[in-house]
């Protein structure tokens, strides 16, 4: 079209038509939605009633069937995060297998298929947004799960929420998720809370090295600076102290200086908030400088395989992390049960690697869109969100502790455990912590 | 259309099919002229590709009108990209930085409470002031040192953005109100349509009107030949620098509706690969044809989706491999494509031709 319009020189006869069309267009469009916008939604529920007898008394929700229930997932399957992809993966391979051996029974007693579509958007936020979109129009998902990001969750938030659909366990932990909640409520976080890891590590510390100093490293913008001020909080009233903080820019090429200046001080403490490779370079610095420090890592940091074990032998030794998914490096964890089931499902698929992070999230996220599915009463998205935010005791394979969930706290974790590094794998620490 | 006006066109049966001779590459390579309907085709059919743009939001769901919305997006940004690179000859692999720049004017005037089309208009004025200040020495390089300088522009960005945290709030990213003003009738996804379509047709029209009168034709003398324009009289540094900072203007107001649009800004939104496929989208579009940035849009918006549904691992190979084909053999992008595949039917419309 656009190519003959090319030639279409802007001729006072031209912008005369053009304009009328305008207007007649705008005048005869502005109702033009409200039919639109009941169609997809009553086609929907035809779709469910075609299916469903009985329940068709019952309204289901789009996505929902008698025989079905479909699950959307967007997550980056190219691109530099492609290794998240993962998490999508996973999650299709855990439902194909519940699939092939006949579906997951719900609470009414019937057992239904549970369709994951998993699409690629490169870490895109503009290609999530069109695949959420798509996703729930016209694939006509029941649901979310498993969408990777803080920009991903926070960008479609609004969307979900108008058109109420669950965007459940996102792979973030963003404090934003918080103050979103009580407006929109359809979105949870998978990752613990950043400000419920600072707490949780802050009390872990105060409990371990009693009257300890510590020097903070920390990303040079808000995420580092609320970090820094929830330390501080935390230690306040208690006899620890951080006596030296220094940022860093992402930018930056390395953190060297920044970690000699810190060494400087002699803390007892390295609270080390380097992200990715930073981390891995600031637990080699701080070796090459023989500074003897408790180091403590951010969760996306712990990291064995890509940031620990790479900063060299013992570089990470003593290295304190919070834990929220058991050590799935560690082969002496077999014979726990939880453990072993991950292992044979993830050598029965291809796909999945044992060793991977991202696919022991995916997998853990299966579990709880599982649960939630079994636990929902009825067949309505608000009920598949009520199931998610009331779990109980909930055991998962690979959690260390029970997830036990509540409507007014946007994430999954409200308990967690403190892990320490023993320079081959992590062991759990005694103790839980939970969200003030 | 200014390909064959500035450049002699080498054979005399510009729009023949292949029949006329020559192999495959030569046909692809051969320059045309635009295509030139009668007078009742060309308002026909403009009339009829606006009555359906009108209509495309009002009977389709929320996904297809923002990928529609994006495809105008990308093509303000084809549009003013290509009025420098096709047009004026600069290299520009830096206008991501102005595409941010316009996405966080709106999300910073938003949170201050300005309305849409004000935080529109200053997504527009804020770039081409940084665009004229930043053009004023870089002009100033040629070809690659220019490439290198918007270059750095571009991997600068996301760390330019950490950096003015107070205002862009780092990598927290902000989030925007996109809902329409109250008088509107319209949903979230409707409004932002408009303003949009709103936005691509005056940049088209505007577009079209710089590259056929007196500043085009002093652009691609520029292009061509500087010594030659600069004894004509054309001030030629000038010249550049208000491209550059015009082009960086329709990459701001772009910027500014895409941040509308997905309701979120952050750092991570605006890498060098947003570059790159404002680029492949320019040289698959046609360089200097100002219909070529729409078709360009609709590749990078639909392509990668598409080969990314086939193999993921394609998506990243897709920009690399068409942008070489491109270059090779299909010198005049799609809108070249076009013209031959149409320009025979179009000759063959009885009624009166335009002037």
């Amino acid at each position: 079209m656009s190519i003959v319009r090319t030639a279409g020189r802007a001729r006072p006869l031209t912008t005369l038509a053009a304009g009328i069309a305008v207007v007649a267009l705008t005048l005869a469009g502005c109702s033009g939605r409200d039919a639109a916008d009941d169609a997809p939604a009553a086609s929907g529920e035809d779709a469910g009633d075609d299916t469903t007898t009985a329940a068709a008394a019952e309204d289901c929700s789009p996505g929902f069937t008698e025989t079905e229930v479909r699950i959307g997932n967007s997550i980056p399957l190219s691109g530099p995060a492609a290794a998240y992809g993962a998490i999508g993966q996973t999650l299709q391979a855990y439902f194909d297998d519940v699939n092939a051996a006949g579906g997951l029974e719900l609470a009414d007693g019937t057992q239904r298929d549970v369709s994951v579509s998993v699409v690629d958007d490169g870490y895109d936020p503009a290609k999530t947004a069109a695949n959420v979109r798509s996703l729930v129009e016209q694939e006509e998902v029941f649901a979310l799960a498993g969408v990777l990001g803080t920009g991903a969750a926070i960008s479609v938030a609004p969307y979900v929420e108008e058109a109420g659909v669950p965007n459940l366990f996102v792979g973030t932990g963003t404090d934003a998720l918080q103050s979103l909640h009580a407006e929109d409520p359809w979105t949870t976080g998978f990752m613990p809370q950043y400000g419920f890891e600072v707490q949780a590590l802050a009390e872990y510390l105060v409990a371990h090295h009693p009257g300890a100093t510590a020097a903070i490293l920390y990303q040079n913008d808000d995420f580092g600076e609320s970090v820094r001020a929830g330390f501080e909080e935390a230690f306040e009233g208690t006899d620890l102290e951080i006596v030296a903080a220094e940022p860093y820019e992402l930018a930056s090429a390395s953190v060297d200086s920044q970690v000699t200046t810190l060494a400087a001080s002699e803390a007892d403490i390295f609270l080390d908030w380097a992200v990715g490779s930073f981390a891995t370079q600031s637990l080699k610095k701080k070796m090459e400088l023989g500074w003897d420090a408790t180091t403590v890592v951010s969760a996306p940091a712990a990291d064995a395989t890509f940031f620990l074990k790479p900063a060299g032998e013992g570089a990470a030794d003593g290295v304190v992390s919070v834990a929220y998914t058991k050590d799935i490096t560690d082969p002496s964890s077999a014979g726990d049960a939880g453990f072993d089931a991950w292992t044979d499902f993830a050598t029965a698929h291809d796909e999945v690697d044992p060793l991977s992070a991202p696919a022991a999230a995916g997998y853990q996220t299966a579990q709880l869109l599982e649960a939630a599915l079994q636990q929902m009463q009825g067949c309505t998205r608000e009920a598949l969100l009520e199931a998610a935010t009331t779990f109980e005791g909930l055991e998962l394979d690979l959690a260390p502790v029970a997830v036990t969930t509540t409507p007014d706290y946007p994430y999954v974790f409200r308990e967690i455990k403190v892990q320490v590094f023993n320079g081959e794998n992590w062991d759990l620490a005694e103790g839980d912590y939970t969200v003030d | 259309m200014s390909t064959t006006a500035t450049r002699p066109a080498r054979t005399s049966g510009g729009g023949t099919t292949r029949r006329g001779g020559g192999t495959v590459a030569e046909w692809l390579r051969r320059p045309r002229p635009p295509l030139a309907p009668p007078r009742w085709l060309a308002v026909l059919s403009t009339v009829g590709a606006a009555a359906a743009l009108l209509v495309v939001p009002l009977v389709n769901p929320s996904y297809v009108n923002l990928t529609v919305t994006l495809v105008m997006v990308w093509t303000i940004v084809g549009l003013g990209l290509n009025l420098l690179v096709g047009f004026g000859g600069q290299v520009s692999l830096g206008h991501s930085a102005f595409f941010a720049i316009g996405a966080y004017a709106v999300a910073v005037a938003g949170e201050a409470g300005w309305a849409q089309p004000a935080a529109l208009l200053v997504a527009g004025v804020v770039p081409f002031v940084v665009g004229y200040a930043i053009g004023l020495p870089a002009l100033r390089l040629h070809g690659l040192q220019l490439g290198l300088v918007t270059l750095a522009l571009a991997m600068a960005t996301p760390a330019a953005i950490r950096a003015f945290e107070p205002l862009t709030h780092g990598s927290r990213g902000i989030g925007i109100d996109g809902t329409p003003p109250a008088w509107v009738p319209l949903d979230h996804d409707q409004w932002v349509y408009y303003l949009a379509l709103a936005a691509a047709s005056l940049g088209y029209v505007v577009t079209r009107r710089l590259a056929r009168g007196r500043l085009g034709r002093s652009f691609v003398a520029v292009r061509d030949a500087e010594l030659v324009a600069e004894t004509l009289g054309v001030n030629t540094w000038q010249t550049k620098t208000r491209l550059f900072a015009t082009s960086a203007a329709y990459a701001g107001v772009a910027g500014g509706l895409y941040a509308l649009l997905l309701e979120f800004v952050g750092p991570e939104n605006f890498n060098l690969t947003l570059s790159i496929s404002f680029v492949t989208l320019i040289v698959v579009g046609g360089l200097a044809t100002v219909p070529g940035a729409v078709l360009g849009a609709i590749f990078v918006q639909y392509v990668p989706t598409l080969t990314s549904s086939i193999s993921p691992a394609a998506t990243g190979a897709t920009y690399g491999v068409v942008l070489i084909l491109f270059a090779f053999f299909v010198p005049h992008g799609l809108a070249g494509l076009a013209r031959a595949a149409l320009g025979p039917l179009v000759r063959r419309v009885p009624g009166r031709p335009k002037a």
